[in-house]
């Protein structure tokens, strides 16, 4: 950084430069311009100096590039920690080293936009199938011996993670059964399920390789097993046509792949016959609970809310025959995710109605996913119960429901440890944050808004940046937000700073091309420090750079995309630029700014949002006062 | 541990401002350092400079009225020839080295600071 010292500025008592002392430095300056450096600052006391250095974003800089040149000489590279990663799946989950380097192979490319984290989770998954695959070739019991040395031998062969020879000895077991069907009456049935059966272990080899080639493999095998089954077993028939779809909703899940939700939407919706509910209630309520699972996936990326409404109603379905006395642990698990579809919905539509519904949902599911019985998945829901009780309390007046979302936060920590789920935990840590923000800000409480800034950091010791930059992203952002309503409330500056701070943290990971809305978000809590920080300070340069801020935010919020955010970002910078007006007696800017407020008073208010339509009416005024008095009236 | 600022000025003109930045920048876990500061092992001002330097993580130049001595020919082809990829690294100083026009002893621009502080400066806020 290069200052430069304003004529007037105080120097040193043994100050005295010469004619020589100043050509001196002309040619210094000049020898600086030949390789493209320029004074940035200007300052006329140590004091604008000081300030010119700390506010500067040089320090900011500084201390990212020490943090990740500290990260950087701890972290081991990518290849090291893949090769530690697959020696510790191979030691913990007894699974060949030789199957994990093949699974980690067939993700080919794709490997590389993964993080490590993320590499050890689907690998840690695949592990697991792999094991159950193993164990159901070496018991399959089969009449026929040369069957069940094939599968012997495709066990071994997916133990050296020769994914082709599994297959091919599987299809010659499959060949060998379907070719004797029409020998012998008696032994069709038997040899027509066998026959499936290889089918059906050929898509689950397949599975275990993380490509989408081999997960479309995974399901025609499915449906053919489906086909062979049928005329022998109709149950077992439906069995594998479930686990076609199931194959598509994970191609959906882990791929992106919309369209594959909707062909498993289509399987399962094709699949009950007339009759089958009274026949087979447990079958038909699976099919229903899957059928929900398959359109709440496809809801989450629809803007519509139509198949989300369908999921509720299939979950609801399956909650008819699988009831609390049949099946208690079906029973919950189906109304979490009732829960989840309703919390999704809730978050679509105004009101608190869905909310009620996904907190009653989650609170069913607690009367048997009991600690003692599920400890893991009973923290879980207290986690996902704590989200819909924030959800409710934020649209609710009074602290009840967030108070209660402490509590639900609390209680899944006693669970997800910070050894046993790490990342887990930070995420609940980050929930609990969130609960605690908004409480604290509901009762201007500084205390809980202290302890929301310890949840968020205590979060992101799990949550890294190099090991889930978008969560940590995420909580860095929450950080922010509390830091900026304690510095707001306390009227301290220092909490303002660490607030934008925190946000343009953020902004590195959540990129304009990568998460275009988050990144508008960030924008606009990052305006939201930048504008509190300059109402304190005199001068405009704070005001300024909000109002920058929020013209970023505003290029992706546009009106027709998502007209309450795009609302609050306008009236954001409206107001920015009204306390700017202010101070430069800039009649026109205080003209747009009362128009900016009130555009988004009236759009807020038409979209129910009622506390921030009152915030704008509120500035509104001031406003109108500022406008008025500079054009004189 | 602290962020260390190396505060590269001419003390006669300057000093106090050195002393009142320590203070200040101290609180914003900043520790300011000037050329005084280091240790005098030998060799040549501008070699000890540069490994000096090295040690910080930003430097902050202050222009005057008065300018430093300016290093002779032979510690600044040292310094060269110390750096060979200094051309490479920083191509706009690789230009001027090429054109002739050679730093002088001050040190930002001995070692034209890190390119990458370049953008810090836009975003600085100053009332």
């Amino acid at each position: 950084m290069i200052a430069e010292a304003s004529p007037d500025a105080p120097r040193g008592p043994r100050y005295a430069p010469t004619e020589a002392s100043r050509a001196a430095q002309a040619e210094h300056l000049q020898r600086l311009k030949a390789f493209h450096r320029y004074p940035g600052a200007v300052f006329a006391n140590p004091d604008d100096l000081g300030k010119s250095i700390a506010y500067s974003a040089i320090l900011d800089l500084l201390v990212a590039d020490n943090a990740n040149k500290a990260a950087q000489a701890r972290a081991p590279s990518q290849g090291e920690k893949l090769d530690e990663i697959l020696k510790r799946l191979s030691a913990d989950k007894s699974v060949p080293l030789d199957t994990l380097r093949a699974i980690l192979a067939s993700m080919g490319e794709a490997a590389a936009s993964y993080n490590a984290a993320e590499i050890e989770q689907k690998l840690a998954a695949k592990a697991s199938e792999f094991r159950d695959l193993t164990d159901r070739l070496n018991r399959l019991s089969n009449a026929d011996p040369v069957v069940a040395q094939l599968r012997a031998e495709a066990s071994t062969a997916l133990a050296g993670g020769s994914f082709e020879r599994t297959d091919q000895l599987l299809a010659d077991a499959e060949a060998r059964d379907l070719s004797g069907l029409e020998d012998i009456e008696a032994l069709a049935r038997q040899k027509r399920l066998s026959a499936a059966d290889s089918r059906a272990q050929r898509a689950a080899a397949a599975l275990l390789r993380v490509n989408t080639d081999a997960y479309r493999q995974a399901v025609a095998h499915y449906g053919e097993a489906s086909r062979i089954a049928a005329v022998a077993d109709a149950l077992k028939a439906r069995e594998y046509l479930r686990a076609q779809a199931s194959t598509l909703v994970r191609l959906g899940d882990e791929f992106g792949d919309n369209a594959a939700l909707r062909e498993a939407i289509e399987v399962l919706e094709a699949m009950p016959a007339p009759g089958d509910r009274a026949k087979e209630p447990n079958d038909w309520a699976m099919t229903q609970n899957n059928l929900g699972t398959a359109l709440a996936k496809l809801g989450e990326r629809e803007s519509a809310t139509a198949r989300l409404e369908e999921a509720v109603a299939a979950f609801r379905a399956a909650l008819q025959e699988w009831t609390r006395e049949r099946v208690p642990l079906e029973w919950a698990g189906t109304q979490i995710n009732l829960g989840n579809a309703l919390k999704t919905l809730g978050e679509r539509e105004s009101g608190t109605a869905r909310f009620e519904e996904a907190v009653a949902a989650y609170r069913a599911a607690l009367q048997e996913w009991t600690r003692e019985r599920v400890p893991l998945e009973w923290a879980m829901t207290q986690n996902n119960l704590g989200n819909a009780l924030t959800r409710l309390g934020e649209r609710e007046r009074g602290t009840a429901r967030l108070e209660e979302a402490v509590a639900a936060f609390g209680a899944a920590l006693q669970e997800r440890t910070r050894d046993n789920d790490p990342l887990d935990w930070a995420m609940t840590q980050n929930n609990l944050g969130l609960a605690l923000w908004t409480l604290g800000e509901r009762q201007g409480a500084p205390a809980r808004l202290e302890e929301a800034v310890a949840a968020f950091c205590a979060g992101l010791q799990e949550r890294t940046r190099d090991r889930v930059s978008l969560d940590w992203a995420t909580t860095q952002n929450n950080l922010g937000l509390a830091l900026c309503t304690l510095g707001e409330r306390q009227g301290a500056p220092a909490r303002l700073e660490e607030a934008i701070k925190a946000h343009r943290l953020a902004l590195e990971e959540f990129t304009r091309e990568r998460v275009p809305l988050k990144w508008a978000g960030t924008q606009n809590n990052l305006g939201n420090a930048l504008a509190t920080l300059g109402e304190h300070e005199s001068g405009t340069a704070r005001l300024e750079e909000a109002i920058n801020a929020y013209r970023e935010a505003l290029k992706e919020r546009g009106r027709e995309r998502v007209p309450l955010q795009w609302a609050a970002s306008l009236g954001n910078q409206g107001f920015a630029m009204m306390l700017l007006a202010d101070r430069t007696n800039d009649d026109a800017m205080a003209e747009t700014a009362f128009r900016q407020i009130q555009t988004a008073y009236e759009t807020t208010q038409l979209g129910h949002q009622e506390a921030w339509a009152a915030n704008f009416a509120a500035q509104l005024q001031k406003a109108q006062a500022i406008r008025d008095r500079l054009k004189g009236k | 541990m602290p962020i260390v600022v190396f505060l590269s000025t001419v003390s006669d003109e300057f000093r106090a401002y050195r002393d009142q930045l320590s203070g200040d920048l101290t609180r914003q876990n900043v520790a300011v350092k000037v050329q005084e500061d280091f240790k005098d092992f030998g060799g040549d001002t501008l070699d000890k400079l540069d490994a000096y330097i090295a040690e910080c993580d930003g430097v902050v130049h202050l222009i005057g009225d008065m300018c430093g001595a300016t290093a002779d020919e032979r510690q600044r082809r040292a310094l060269v020839a110390k750096h060979s990829d200094l051309q490479s690294k920083l191509p706009p100083l690789g230009e001027a080295l090429k054109n002739g026009v050679l730093p002088s002893l001050h040190p930002v621009g001995g070692l034209a600071c890190s390119l990458s502080w370049q953008a810090a400066d836009d975003r600085r806020s100053k009332p």
